[in-house]
């Protein structure tokens, strides 16, 4: 025993040699587990070490004790490290066999996409709505009264040849403007003010379908009544509407013109966005007409229930159509309804 | 309106170039669409003295004509008659060339060589073949040969294309209207033609002047005094054929009208000049040599100048002789008493027609002319007779016609300058502007209104006669604001009553609903509210099928497009067929729009417009990929898109059941409903009514009523809280006779799931080996949890078990 033990107390250094080359030796944690299991197994070397200890003379227990742990701690440690290692060595692995080709394209998402004249009567919508103005309707089918006669253009005014009409019988027809609207919703308010609506929607004339003319298109209406409204207020709203449309260097200009149902009346250019007010192909003089506009005729607004002595008003109308056209550049106004998908789907 | 600067000049002094007059005058409202150079492209056009003419050696009727244009001697072979040595006349030269850009050269006639040509008065103007009757110009003897004959006339001006709105088209059809608006804008004076402004008659009463020799060789009556409150006649006597003068030629050429005889022209030529349209009757041809103003006989007939023999009716106004009409007035005349070169007498007819029965006649038989244009807008009754006067002395001082004395002059109504009143504070306060009441006093005297300023808040302002087109005040602000200057109107924004911005549950909504269908993967698509009369017929609708009623367009364009549409679906099959015709695999469209659903037919109401949702959609639901293909477009895709729509609008429950749509597959089609509303219907086409739009393969469509899915609408939300106790799944698979739905198995595992079933989910359906025909097996998973503890196996298995015994005993269902 002695002898062994004396033996032994020298084999301590070669056994942390050998058993923490054969930890550094596993290459799986299979291999790993086996050099554990003969070690620090239930039958392990150094399991079986310890359990020689209450036969040794009680001087040299201590010595052993603490010999045998300091080898078992150690043994646990490096075995600890190695897994640690060969884990992340085969983690790396499975990672390495898993890599894809990162170019092959992505799983498609089906894509809607909303229209074009969508998107412009929206941020229409969103411009008018942070001034205050609420959101108004009216009927497409439209009594001849509301959108003739009620805007002062009687029968036989000459201002209905420009705007042939699609009649449905003698008193109804498709509405050729969204300017009925000012009607309605000045009869549904009065006597409250303001009076401070857009009113977006379809409207129709008697035309031919070719690059810029349809049968079919749209409009946005905006009316203010209230006391005090000026002129002056009808260009600074829609020079604000169009700084917030076109950017803060956008400046606007009022030209005389003439429509029924405002005096006076003007057509509102804007500097093309596309070249700044230079001149370019689109524009050719720098500027677009965006609006045509003017001051609410006093008699619409008697007929709208309003006392013209009592309050103004302002008016005007915007084709979406060619708003948005400008917007992306479009310059087939048939492509807005011909719904070709290859189209559609470029508005996402 | 063109008006050629030239002219222009003639009556006003313009301080600008034509590009700063077409500028100025646009930012008064008269909108100069373009400026052009007329007679750039003349050249070679020279005076030429005969030297020598002699016949034609080889060819009778031709001669041979020595010219010297100032440059060399020229042989020219003419057939003119009547030419003679030592004569200047219009002559072309080799390589001019001819309005409208005809070049000359050389030529042979008969072996004889001929350089260039002489040119009658139609080839100088128009650069086209003269006139029967029309010989060569003679020019005065005095006019050296060589002198250039484009500034000898002249034959060159720059002329301004107004694009006039209605309210200016009043005053401003006219050389003399567009003058008054030049010198408002210089501070000018306009010069008139002394005999206008002579005979021009500010204000007359009511009554008929019946004077001189004219008022004894014709008469005037005026049966309908409503259409025509003033109708003058003027006589001419020792008419010859003639042609105009080449400076009226080449203004009425310049201005858009052909020259004709010079009566007819001079007619032309002062109505472009004053506004005032006349007409030339042949007098010895007008039955009784009188004239008679009433309204037309139904059915009577009139062939006018152009040749159209056109029927009449009671609402028209006719000038009539004894017997028939003779004219539409304010229109055209009659081709019978036009004047011809056998006329030798002339009735010079000059009136004030009301604007509505000359617009009414004139829309009625399509005939647009300048006289009708001019009419229509309101002309200026005080220069009538003055703008006849002034034709009659054209005449005169051309040496074709001698005026008689005296006048006929009727006049049912009177007229006269009209007053409005003006507050001068009302100015500033409309145009937002401050503004002086000097200035505003001067813009209108500038303009021709006289201005009283002696009742300070409120002034008493005269309408010129020729303003037809100022009523009231608001008007005259529109006159100061005009000249004053629209670019000197500042910008402002309103400060009145406070308003707030916000859009309504509906408006809302239906933004909401748009951009689910779009998150959904459809594009939104645009589509025309007008279709074809026989998209229901295609849509295979029954006859009595409540959608065939439609409101249709009276005057359409197309018959494409000229009925309302009551569905969505054949427009936008009929975009889908136009992507399927261009080989796009796949395809789909939604669009939340308006439908017109008439009340009786033919209708006195407005229809009502209904929102419908609709959606179509072929091919792929995406495109192939390599991770595998993608489900075809059918029933259940669109079925998905409404479910996940009608969650997202908080609708429900909701329940799909089968339907009986013609235009849908009978047995892949749903009503879809909540409650006792009927949401619509989802399915796919009928292969008959996709061949019906050459739609190739399974098509899949829906369409709901939008209107009624928005009243059932909810943007309320409601958190619920979190389970706090684990769940609890069990699968239960069963086989079912095909003739029960899946959703009565559904309830039945609810029902009897009671509190428990938090949720079910089908994952499997099953034909095939060990499922008996005319049966499936359907598998689902059910999930069970309790609000307040933890379940455990043996009440999870209890529920179960009456759930799987429930299924069998209700439905004999047999489970697996």
């Amino acid at each position: 025993m002695w002898r062994r033990l004396t033996d032994v107390e020298w084999d301590w250094v070669r056994l942390r040699q050998e058993a923490e080359a054969e930890v550094a030796g596993a290459a799986t944690l299979a291999e790993l587990e086996e050099v554990r299991i003969r070690y620090l197994g239930r039958k392990g070397v150094v399991t079986r070490a310890l359990a020689q200890l209450g036969r040794l003379p009680p001087e040299e227990r201590p010595e052993f004790g603490r010999q045998a742990n300091s080898l078992r701690q150690g043994l646990e440690e490096a075995v600890a490290r190695r897994r640690e290692e060969i884990e992340r060595e085969e983690e790396t692995g499975r990672l390495r066999e898993e890599a894809v080709d990162v170019t092959l394209p992505g799983v498609p998402v089906r894509r809607g996409s909303l229209h074009p004249l969508y998107w412009v009567a929206e941020e229409v919508k969103r411009i008018f709505l942070g001034m205050g103005y609420r959101v108004a309707e009216g009927p497409e089918v439209e009594y001849d009264w509301y959108n003739f006669e009620a805007l002062n253009i009687p029968r036989d005014h000459p201002s209905r040849d420009a705007q042939e009409s699609l009649y449905i019988t003698d008193d109804i027809l498709l509405r050729t403007q969204t300017s009925p609207v000012q009607i309605r919703v000045m009869q549904a308010m009065a006597p409250r003010l303001p009076v401070k609506v857009i009113a977006p929607g379809k409207v129709y004339r008697r035309d031919t379908v070719d690059p810029t003319h349809s049968f079919m298109f749209h409009q946005v209406e905006g009316l203010l009544v209230d006391r005090g409204v000026t002129m002056a207020d009808l260009k600074g709203t829609l020079e604000e509407f169009a700084r917030r449309l076109y950017g803060p260097e956008t400046r606007v200009r009022l030209r005389p013109s003439y429509f029924p149902f405002t005096e006076p009346s003007a057509e509102l250019d804007a500097t093309c966005p596309l070249c700044g007010g230079k001149g370019c192909s689109t524009c050719g003089s720098g500027w677009l007409e965006m609006a045509g506009c003017g001051m609410v005729h006093p008699r619409v607004l008697e007929v709208g229930g309003y006392d013209p002595e009592e309050v103004t008003g302002f008016a005007f109308g915007m084709g979406l159509d060619r708003l948005t056209m400008l917007k992306y550049r479009i310059t087939d106004l048939r492509l807005l309804f011909q719904n070709d998908v290859r189209f559609l789907e470029q508005f996402i | 309106m063109r008006v050629p600067m030239g002219w222009l000049r003639e009556y006003v002094d313009i301080p600008w170039d034509a590009g700063e007059l077409a500028e100025r005058l646009t930012w008064a409202g008269l909108k100069v669409e373009s400026v052009e150079e007329v007679g750039e492209e003349l050249a070679g056009l020279v005076a030429a003295r005969i030297l020598e003419i002699r016949p034609h050696p080889r060819s009778s009727g031709l001669w041979l004509c020595s010219l010297e244009d100032g440059e060399a001697v020229r042989q020219v072979v003419t057939g003119a008659p009547g030419l003679a040595a030592g004569q200047v006349v219009a002559y072309a030269r080799p390589g001019a060339v001819l309005a409208g850009g005809r070049r000359l050269g050389r030529e042979r006639f008969g072996g004889e060589l001929s350089e260039g040509m002489m040119l009658a008065a139609t080839e100088l103007v128009l650069g086209e073949e003269h006139r029967e009757g029309e010989g060569v110009l003679v020019l005065p003897a005095e006019v050296t040969p060589g002198t250039d004959l484009v500034r000898y006339f002249p034959l060159r001006d720059t002329v301004l294309e107004l694009e006039l709105t209605v309210n200016y088209a009043t005053h401003c059809q006219s050389i003399l209207g567009v003058a008054r608006e030049v010198a408002a804008l210089t501070g000018g004076r306009v010069r008139l033609p002394a005999v206008f402004a002579r005979d021009y008659q500010p204000g007359l009463p009511a009554g008929e002047d019946a004077r001189g020799e004219a008022a004894r060789i014709t008469s005037v009556r005026v049966e309908d005094g409503d259409l025509c409150p003033r109708y003058t006649a003027l006589v001419l006597e020792d008419v010859r054929p003639a042609f105009s003068p080449v400076p009226v030629q080449f203004r009425l050429h310049v201005a858009g009208m052909r020259p004709l005889s010079a009566v007819v022209d001079v007619t032309n030529y002062v109505m472009l000049e004053l506004g005032q349209p006349l007409h030339a009757f042949d007098l010895d041809r007008l039955e009784e040599r009188r004239i008679v103003v009433r309204r037309a006989r139904d059915g009577e007939r009139l062939r006018t100048l152009d040749g159209q023999d056109r029927e009449l009716d009671c609402e028209m106004l006719v000038i009539a002789d004894a017997v028939r009409p003779v004219a539409l007035a304010g229109v055209m005349g009659g081709e019978e008493t036009e004047v011809t070169p056998a006329t030798r007498r002339v009735l010079m007819e000059a009136a004030w027609f009301r604007p509505v029965s000359v617009r009414r006649t004139s829309r009625r038989l399509g005939l647009r002319t300048g006289a009708a244009a001019r009419f229509e807008k309101g002309i200026d009754p005080a220069g009538v007779l003055a703008a006849s006067r002034r034709a009659c002395s054209l005449l005169e001082e051309m040496g074709v016609a001698r005026l008689v004395s005296g006048s006929v002059d009727v006049r049912p109504s009177g007229y006269g300058a009209r007053q409005a009143p003006l507050r001068p504070a009302r100015v500033g306060a409309v145009l937002g502007l401050d503004i002086r009441e000097s200035e505003i006093a001067g813009a209108l005297g500038r303009l021709g209104f006289g201005v009283d300023t002696t009742g300070g808040e409120s002034w008493r302002v005269t309408v010129p006669t020729w303003r037809a087109d100022v009523a009231g005040e608001i008007d005259l602000i529109e006159e100061v604001a005009r000249l004053h200057g629209y670019q000197r109107i500042p910008s402002t924004l309103p400060v009145g009553s406070p308003a707030t911005g916000y859009l309504t549950r509906e408006q809302r909504l239906t933004s909401r609903a748009r951009e689910i269908l779009a998150a959904a993967g459809l594009a939104e698509a645009l589509t025309f509210s007008l279709i074809a009369p026989d998209a229901f017929d295609r849509l295979g609708l029954d006859g009595d099928d409540p959608r065939r009623r439609a409101l249709t367009v009276r005057n359409p364009l197309s018959v494409e497009w000229s009925v309302l549409r009551t569905s969505l679906l054949p427009g936008l099959l009929a975009c889908l067929a136009h992507n399927q015709a261009h080989r796009i695999p796949r395809a789909g469209l939604f669009e939340v729009s308006a439908v017109y659903l008439p009340g009786e037919l033919p209708p006195r109401e407005l229809p009502s417009e209904r929102l419908y949702a609709a959606a179509v959609a072929y091919g792929p639901w995406r495109d192939p990929h390599w991770r595998g293909d993608s489900p075809e477009a059918d029933y259940f895709l669109l079925k998905g898109v409404v479910e996940y729509l009608l969650d997202a609008l908080g609708v429900g429950p909701v329940e799909f059941t089968p339907s009986g749509e013609p235009f849908l597959h009978p047995g892949r089609q749903a009503r879809i409903t909540c409650g006792e509303h009927l949401l619509g219907v989802v399915g796919e086409l009928h292969p008959r009514v996709a061949r019906a739009w050459d739609l190739q393969g399974r098509v899949a469509a829906c369409e709901l009523d939008f209107s009624t899915v928005l009243a059932l609408a909810t943007e309320d939300r409601r958190y619920r809280p979190l389970p706090r106790y684990p769940a609890v799944t069990r699968d239960v698979a069963f086989m079912l006779a095909d003739h029960i739905p899946a959703a009565r198995a559904e309830e039945v595992i609810r029902r009897h799931g009671g509190a428990l079933l938090e949720s079910l989910r089908l994952f499997d359906v099953y034909r095939g080996e060990g499922i008996l025909p005319g049966h499936r097996s359907l598998a689902y998973s059910l999930v069970y949890r309790s609000p307040d503890k933890t379940l455990t196996d043996r009440e999870v298995d209890e529920v179960h078990a009456g759930v799987r015994r429930a299924l069998e005993v209700e439905l004999g269902a047999t489970l697996r």
